[in-house]
């Protein structure tokens, strides 16, 4: 995302892949400036060797 | 990229790898990754000429954020050359790589111990919570061998055993001859059953200043940690009451293994396997202990001995050394695919071996 619109502001709304709960994120650039609940976390689980595909269900 | 509401949601979900652990961070520090060049310039035009520069700065934000994840480690089993066994010996064979998690280790071990040696009328409890993978049982034990005959070492495992066979195996307590360390493993199972702390309550009450003496360690893994599993506990019948009988010096976390620790654990694992089968592994060659260390199968030490036994026992008996080949079966296809995966990046840890001091 932060690539894709530099210098723009950007709002994420999506879900927990656990348990559904949704998941609100506003940033711009590297700056996230809120984000809900503050205990968010993000998890990549993609070998390094296949990390630049780039495509796989998990980049 | 995928999101969860914390860190608790990610080891809970179906598709949680344990191995890339190191890869759960806060959106922030993802948001500090996110902005090196590697996906800033994504819409540059030169970005292809310049991808392998990128990449190093993508790896060095991650080490700078303290993530080494495991995928990313092949640079630490490369410049890996000698590993003396130890000098990261918690007890026995149980090892840690971490100094802060092996001196609380130990420090956890004299306590224990000391509860065998010494008379008194002091409680002898002990709780520990420990990660899934982590070793407890193992632990447990190792604290039990160096003793050799000197004390029994009995295992109650709730998960596995009725209500009279605890009944009977606590009342062949009674009237030990010797020392008695007592490992209640899963201690916060069997959720919905009233009778196990109900037995083990005035059990414990009753061992106090008895001798020989009878120390007794509760372990369990549930909660994601040990306030977690405490509370688990409390929200049964006699929960509480238990919980009050194990004094809280006598509380003990294990960490879950880190990358470092499971190629100690890989080796001294090579090292006890060719102990048992007759040989001396002094080498294992680097692309084994890489895959090894990253196999999601492999998770506890106990698979990983029985996996380095067969390893070992595919190699010639006068030689040394345990080969990446000599992992697999003949025509196992997983040898090929890790390394058609791993040989772009790692093919240096092919013919290069890491030496293993006892």
């Amino acid at each position: 995302m932060r690539w894709l619109f530099p210098g723009k502001e950007i709002r994420l709304d999506t879900r927990c892949l656990d348990c559904g709960e949704p998941i609100s994120i506003v940033m711009h650039d590297e700056a996230i400036l809120e984000i809900d609940p503050p205990t968010t976390v993000g998890y990549m689980m993609s070998p390094f060797t296949k990390w630049r595909e780039g495509t796989k269900a998990f980049n | 990229m995928n999101l969860f509401r914390s860190e608790e949601h990610v080891r809970r979900w179906s598709l949680y790898y344990p191995a890339a652990e190191d890869y759960i961070m806060p959106v922030v520090d993802w948001a500090k990754v996110f902005s090196v060049p590697t996906f800033r310039n994504r819409l540059e035009g030169d970005y292809l000429e310049k991808a392998s520069d990128y990449l190093e700065e993508y790896h060095q934000a991650l080490r700078d954020l303290g993530k080494p994840s495991p995928y990313w480690q092949y640079p630490f089993i490369s410049q890996l050359e000698e590993v003396k066994l130890s000098r990261y010996r918690v007890i026995g064979n149980y090892t840690r790589y971490d100094q802060a998690v092996l001196n609380a280790l130990k420090d956890a071990c004299q306590n224990i111990i000391s509860g065998l040696e010494e008379n008194g009328q002091r409680r002898d409890n002990h709780l520990i919570w420990a990660a899934p993978g982590s070793g407890k049982t193992f632990f447990v034990e190792s604290i039990a061998r160096t003793f050799d005959d000197e004390i029994k070492y009995l295992e109650i495992n709730l998960p596995k055993m009725s209500q009279e066979e605890m009944h009977s195996q606590l009342v062949s307590l009674e009237n030990r001859k010797n020392p008695v360390l007592l490992l209640v493993d899963e201690i916060d199972a069997q959720q919905e059953t009233s009778w196990p702390y109900e037995m083990l309550l005035p059990f414990l009450d009753t061992i106090v200043g008895q001798e020989p003496k009878l120390v007794c360690v509760m372990a369990g893994s549930s909660g994601y940690s040990l306030e977690g599993m405490k509370q688990r506990m409390k929200a049964r019948p006699k929960g509480q009451d238990l919980l009050s009988r194990i004094p809280s010096q006598n509380e003990y976390i294990i960490p879950p293994l880190s990358f470092s620790d499971r190629v100690l654990v890989v080796l001294s694992q090579f090292f006890r396997a060719g102990k048992a089968t007759g040989r001396e592994i002094r080498y294992v060659e680097k692309l084994g202990l890489y895959y090894i260390a990253l196999s999601s199968r492999l998770a506890s030490p106990r698979q990983l001995y029985e996996f380095a036994i067969r390893a070992v026992e595919r190699g010639a008996h006068n030689d040394d050394r345990v080969k990446y080949d000599q992992l697999f079966a003949p025509g196992d296809p997983e040898n090929k695919r890790f390394w058609l995966e791993v040989s772009s990046v790692a093919g240096d840890l092919v013919n290069s071996y890491v030496l293993i001091e006892p």
